[in-house]
């Protein structure tokens, strides 16, 4: 049906809307411009001129290359759809394997996946990448297995400079083909199954006569490291490796029993897989962690979750060390993911100006992975100290700052504020813990910079103190206060405790400062106030002052140790003399002002710093003290006159082994 | 190349039917979202709440909550609002779109959306309440809605409405006019090579009752591709669609790009084409986003025969 005409109307008279298109778009302008700024580069400042200025290992650096020529191989089923490597140039054949009760796809990723990779999980290869030393061997076998990422931007090949690192120092390291698996979720216990389901294909090559590897591989010194996810996922097969059954279903046996003698954990997770819902229990393995501070993707140090749990249980000579390095990133480790922890736009998030230069990231993690593969494969006892004590490689640490954890197997707990709610007694049997003027004093979890109850998993005691006094006097000081663990009068004895012993205590300080200590109160005096209250007016409440704006704290935080033996002959050692005493390093990661204070609780992860005091040390200070005898550990508050710290893990080692504690600084 | 083939389709289609039929109510023929008016109101398979007023089959759960308003230079204005919740397996949303507008006496009735741009003495409204479903089976998302449209023009004594349809003209007079009809809509989408396939039968009914007779609703079948990729440091969309109502046939395209340098702020500018309902809209719409944290603001600017124009903002937070 044809319409009525339409244009029968009076029209509305034109209105000209063309002028307010600029102040339309000013408007839409103006807020970008006001929001756009980002913030200015700020890191904590760096000390490490001071602490990383002496070398006294005199090994050679196990971050250079050693006398091995390098060869390389690919193996595999030998039918990647998407890889030439593993579809054309494998050279040990390999059957698929079914991760299907790990690992299971979303239903509605089944046919993409299946239709890139060509496979489905119940036949999943094992693909390796092997860089390996030429010679006759045995050769110590390390696996490396990546974590997620995008699973068509293949992670593998990323770890190339750690394999032509160690193969020439005498290692076979397989970087383990797990990309198929990227992307999924619940799949850890799938990553950690994998890396045994290698090994035992290694155990194959190394018993077939035809292998190149045949007799080749030293099965009795194994490690396996994982990155990310992977990082998590070492930690499960290191737990599966001694079961019979899969946790969560009997219907899964193992039967692995690998020597897995050393876990490498780098940036990694932790409990996205909880076998039986527990965090998985890491028992009688070396155990190194890395993790930076600028982790983009894993913000947080999860991983010292892990390593609080790992313990020492069967007396073989364990270690465990974990170090945070200041302006490091989660990418960097691998060179595909390089700095790009959020992914291709990493830069309109992330401060990327903050992150330490990728070959320094890098050359950090060939210098810290190798010499712990060096101790923990080959036996090499010179570079034990810098697990202890990283100040004794000064040379060979790239020039950024780092916060250490370590611990031998012969470590014996006296206080690690867990085992109940009495600030007043410790983990040993019959160890007191006293204060003395102390401002704060109290026990907590550790928590974790992200927001959320995400934490530690790990209590601590947070010790405060100022020992100046209220009022205008600002030169009045009180006498220092401290911290006292005292020993029950046989224990020193029963554990055998030396001057081979060593003192372990970790500690970091915080931000918090308590205010001025109140006077003491003079008894002597009548109180006048009782008698004239009811006559007198209270006096006017003097105006507080104006709130300063809060300044950086710039002086130097050091306490002292003293040692008191049981006739009373006392030690006195400062901290700093057994490592860095930090404020918590400052780490902004984003790029845009304010992102860091709205996404964390604080700024700062708070990283324990462990400190090894050999008792040795403390007798050549004060001859009279004798070790043997050790009765009371003192924290003596008189080099900082105010400051609050976090204590954790204060134990002895009695009979720590000398290598740890060879390469004394001057 | 892309423009090109939009033009192409412009041309030929043209020759098809010259003017979209008659149909009423007016809100059905209006576009529903800012973003796609500017996109050559080619969202059947676009991916947003408001995509319940073209394709329910792609209604997706949005956060947090955004009205959109249309302001005509003739000072009819226009308010569209939609939302989205995931229950279970399904995603459900519901929206509005009303308009409010002066038309002047003698304007043909059912209405086109032309009739915004002018500015009369008699008062009119329009509206359509959605509300619908969606869910995914087998790969293929299906989605389903029901709604209400209404045309209603008050008593003005003094001027008529000229109205148009099966019975013949008659003036609004002294009673004014009111037309409602409920109607359905379904549809269905897949992933088709690096984008997605939509396509949308829309206001299935039986039309507004006119005295002893009906005026057709818009029904209207539209089969439709969207894709959004990255490249580089840019995020580029396309969209686009051809709809048949009756033998009018009215393709319609859009691309869009857009930029974000810092994480919480971007921008995107988008230009779209369409065949229009009438030969008084102008084909060509243009339209921007700026993104700042959770406020998002999109713009879209339509314009008219006579330089006349319609601004379109949508305010939402995140």
């Amino acid at each position: 049906m044809p319409r009525p005409p339409i244009r029968s109307a009076p029209r509305a008279p034109f209105r000209a809307t063309a002028p307010a298109l600029p102040a339309l778009a000013a408007a839409l302008a103006a807020p970008l411009l006001i929001a756009a700024c980002s913030q200015t580069l700020k890191l904590a400042k760096d000390d490490s001129p001071l602490v990383l200025a002496h070398q006294t290992i005199a090994a050679p650096n196990p971050a250079d290359a050693g006398p091995f020529k390098v060869l390389r191989l690919y193996y595999g089923p030998g039918t990647d759809k998407q890889r030439s490597e593993f579809r054309d140039s494998v050279k040990l054949k390999t059957r698929p394997v079914d991760i299907s009760p790990f690992a299971t796809v979303q239903p509605a990723q089944v046919n993409d996946r299946k239709k890139y990779w060509g496979f489905d999980m119940k036949k999943v290869p094992l693909n390796g990448r092997v860089w390996y030393p030429e010679g006759d061997g045995p050769f110590p076998l390390v696996l490396v297995v990546h974590g997620n990422h995008n699973p068509r931007d293949y992670s593998d090949p990323g770890y190339g400079y750690l394999g032509e690192l160690l193969a020439s120092r005498g290692f076979i390291l397989v970087s383990v083909d797990e990309n198929f698996i990227n992307g999924l979720s619940g799949e850890n216990d799938g990553r950690a199954w994998l890396l045994l389901k290698h090994l035992q294909e290694w155990k194959r090559f190394n018993d077939s006569t035809g292998s190149p590897f045949h007799h080749r591989v030293d099965l009795d010194n194994i490690a396996i490291m994982g990155h990310s996810r992977g990082g998590e996922a070492v930690g499960h097969a290191a737990a599966f490796n001694r079961l019979k059954y899969f946790p969560d279903d009997a219907k899964q046996k193992f039967d692995f029993g690998f020597n897995i003698r050393a876990v490498v954990a780098i940036a990694p997770v932790d409990g996205q897989y909880r076998p039986s819902s527990q965090l998985v229990p890491v028992e009688n393995v070396n155990y190194l962690l890395l993790h930076g501070s600028h982790d983009g993707d894993v913000s947080t140090f999860v991983g010292l979750r892990t390593y609080e749990r790992l313990r020492f249980t069967d007396g073989k000579p364990w270690f465990k060390a974990a170090i945070y390095m200041y302006r490091a990133n989660h990418g960097q480790w691998n060179t595909v993911w390089n700095n790009k922890d959020n992914g291709p736009r990493s830069g309109r998030s992330l401060d990327l100006r903050a992150l330490i230069a990728p070959e320094e990231q890098r050359q950090f993690g060939k210098l810290v992975i190798s010499a712990f593969l060096e101790t923990t494969l080959h036996g090499k006892r010179e570079y034990l100290p810098m697990f202890r004590d990283h100040r004794t490689a000064g040379a060979w640490f790239p020039k950024t700052m780092y916060v250490t954890r370590f611990e031998e197997h012969g470590y014996r707990p006296l206080a690690e504020f867990d085992e109940d709610v009495d600030l007043t007694t410790g983990t040993a049997r019959g160890v007191t813990i006293a204060d003395d003027s102390l401002a704060t004093w109290k026990e907590n979890v550790l928590p974790f910079r992200g927001r959320g109850t995400d934490d530690q998993r790990n209590n601590g005691v947070w010790i405060g103190w100022n020992n100046r006094i209220a009022g205008t006097d600002t030169t009045k000081y009180g006498k220092p206060a401290s911290y006292a663990i005292t020993l029950p009068d046989t224990l020193a004895g029963a554990w055998r405790v030396s001057d081979q012993s060593a003192l372990y205590l970790s500690l970091a300080p915080t931000k918090d400062k308590p205010g001025t200590r109140a006077e003491a109160k003079d008894t002597t005096k009548k109180d006048s106030t009782k008698a004239d209250s009811a006559k007198k007016k209270p006096a006017p409440k003097p105006k507080p002052p104006p709130k300063k704006k809060e300044e950086a704290d710039t002086i130097p935080l050091d306490l002292t140790v003293e040692l008191v033996d049981a006739a009373g002959n006392a030690a006195r050692l400062p901290l700093s003399r057994f490592g860095a005493v930090r404020r918590p390093l400052e780490t902004r990661i984003y790029r845009r002002q304010g992102r860091d204070e709205t996404r964390f609780q604080n700024i700062f992860e708070l990283v324990l710093q462990t400190y090894v005091l050999p008792l040795a040390d403390f007798a050549k200070a004060a001859p009279q003290f004798q070790p043997g005898r050790l009765k009371t550990i003192r924290l003596l508050f008189d080099r900082t006159y105010l400051g609050t710290v976090v204590l954790d893990d204060v134990g002895i080692s009695p009979a720590m082994n000398p290598a740890f504690r060879a390469g004394e600084l001057p | 190349m892309r423009t090109s083939l939009i033009g192409a389709l412009l041309v030929v289609t043209s020759a098809v039917h010259a003017q979209a039929p008659d149909a009423a109510p007016l809100a059905l023929l209006l576009p529903a979202s800012t973003r796609a008016t500017a996109l050559g109101n080619a969202w059947v398979a676009g991916r947003d709440e408001y995509v319940l007023f073209y394709n329910p089959a792609q209604l997706v759960a949005g956060s947090g909550f955004g009205v959109s308003v249309g302001r005509y230079a003739s000072g009819n204005t226009m308010a569209t609002l939609a939302t989205a919740a995931t229950v279970g397996p399904t995603t459900l949303g519901w929206g509005v779109q009303a308009v409010e507008f002066r038309t002047s006496a003698g304007t043909p009735y059912p209405f086109t959306p032309d009739v915004l741009a002018t500015r009369g003495a008699v008062e009119a409204h329009s509206f359509v309440v959605v509300a619908g479903g969606a869910m995914t089976y087998k790969g293929f998302r299906a989605g389903l809605a029901g709604k209400y449209a209404e045309d209603l023009i008050s008593a003005t004594p003094s001027a008529g409405v000229a109205v148009a349809g099966t019975v013949g003209a008659r003036t609004a007079g002294t009673s004014g006019v009111r037309r409602g009809t409920f109607l359905a809509d379904v549809g269905l989408a897949h992933a088709l090579w690096v984008g997605t396939a939509g396509l949308s039968v829309q206001n299935i009914g039986r039309g507004e009752k006119s005295g002893t007779s009906r005026i057709a609703a818009p029904l209207q079948t539209s089969l439709a591709w969207a894709a959004q990729r990255q490249a580089g440091q840019l995020d580029l969309g396309f969209a686009s669609q051809v709809t048949v109502r009756d033998k009018w046939v009215a393709p319609g395209a859009g691309i869009e790009v857009g930029y974000g340098w810092i994480e919480g702020l971007s921008v995107a500018l988008r230009v779209g084409a369409r065949r229009t309902e009438t030969g008084a809209e102008r084909p060509v719409a243009v339209g921007a986003t700026v993104n700042v944290d959770r406020l998002q603001l999109d713009y879209a600017l339509q314009s008219f025969e006579g330089a006349r124009s319609a601004h379109r903002l949508t305010v939402r937070w995140r």
